[in-house]
């Protein structure tokens, strides 16, 4: 699949301050918390104490589904939570690459 | 898109596998080597971290002593531990009676902490001659506060030891070179002994007609000091012999 990057930058929206916040240490914090069980599995090099005690509010600020029927119907509770960000960034990319576009026509250029 | 990936029970073994999580990383820092130990951090239920957290004191502090058991007023668990910091032994020395107070206050302070969202998790604590004596109540909480604050006053106690002990090595050396241009030309230089011995240096050189500004950061060994105030005395005590026979 080709992407045009630069079209893709200028398609996406202003970016949100508090997503500027998060930090690449952050979400490795959160990826290796969710994707390994092992303490051998994961590189405690590669985030800080700080960065991993925000994932960990970001989790106990976590909303579950049954939860959100305390919300109206606009509300999105968990927007701004780096776990839901990089669980729907994640979801978004394996979307992108499933639409496989390229097999629609020729030199298709996706954004 | 999606508002929610987790159900209820999995954000809950989300939160408590964090807080092992957490506790891993806080025993990492703290110089515990979790990389080559296949500690399984992954919990379905609260107070699932809580072997993880004593087995980090374990390791962190060497020794962990149950001492008291019971419960609190509203029927929560309440118990007491003994956890050593030998640091306290050579520490305590180093503080005057007012200092001593204050800190025990400090850190009297620093150990309570009371959970965020099981309010009646708690831990309350105080250090004794050698130890920190511990208690918490409640059953469910966050565990890896519990074990910041304590590995953060080692850190703490063993950083203050550190510059108290060096800042009297610096007042040492300082009364050396004093003690020197005393003996040597029976002069007494007034200077504060709390400054930095660069600084000490600089104006014991300055009385011996030696003009000569070192700041802080200036890397100069005591050894380098010595030898070059012992030349500039010897020369003093030259030219004042020299003096005398012409005399």
């Amino acid at each position: 699949m080709r992407i045009n990057l630069s079209r893709l930058k200028e398609s996406l929206p202003t970016p949100t301050p508090y997503l500027q916040e998060y930090t690449s240490g952050l979400f490795r914090a959160i990826e290796f918390a969710h994707n390994t069980h092992y303490s051998d599995e994961v590189d405690w090099n590669s985030f800080t104490l700080e960065e991993a005690m925000l994932a960990m509010e970001m989790a106990c600020a976590y909303e579950g589904v049954e939860g959100l029927d305390g919300y109206s119907a606009g509300d999105r509770p968990n927007e701004g939570n780096a776990i839901h960000e990089l669980l729907l960034s994640q979801y978004t990319i394996r979307a992108l690459k499933a639409a496989s576009p390229e097999k629609r026509g020729e030199d298709v250029e996706f954004f | 898109m999606e508002k929610s990936y987790f159900c209820d029970e999995q954000v809950e073994q989300m939160r408590v596998t964090y807080d092992a999580f957490v506790i891993l990383k806080i025993a990492h820092d703290a110089g515990i080597d979790v990389k080559n130990r296949a500690i399984d951090f992954f919990r379905r239920y609260q107070g699932g971290q809580v072997e993880i957290f004593w087995r980090m004191v374990q390791l962190i502090f060497d020794d962990v002593e149950h001492i008291e058991e019971g419960y609190t007023d509203w029927g929560s668990e309440s118990n007491t531990y003994r956890i050593p910091l030998p640091e306290l032994k050579a520490f305590y020395p180093l503080l005057n009676a007012d200092e001593r107070v204050s800190f025990d206050r400090l850190f009297k302070e620093k150990l309570h902490h009371q959970d965020e969202r099981f309010c009646e998790f708690e831990m309350k604590g105080h250090l004794a001659e050698d130890c920190f004596i511990i208690t918490i109540e409640g059953d469910y909480g966050s565990y890896s506060p519990l074990l910041k604050v304590m590995v953060d006053i080692r850190n703490e106690v063993r950083a203050l030891i550190r510059a108290r002990r060096a800042l009297l090595t610096s007042k040492l050396r300082g009364l050396m070179l004093l003690k020197m241009v005393h003996d040597r030309l029976g002069t007494v230089i007034s200077t504060s002994l709390e400054d930095h011995l660069n600084v000490v240096f600089s104006r014991v050189m300055g009385q011996c007609g030696i003009s000569l500004t070192l700041t802080p950061d200036d890397q100069l060994s005591f050894e380098t000091m010595q030898s070059m105030l012992t030349n500039v005395l010897d020369q003093a005590v030259i030219q004042t012999n020299r003096g005398e026979v012409a005399a």
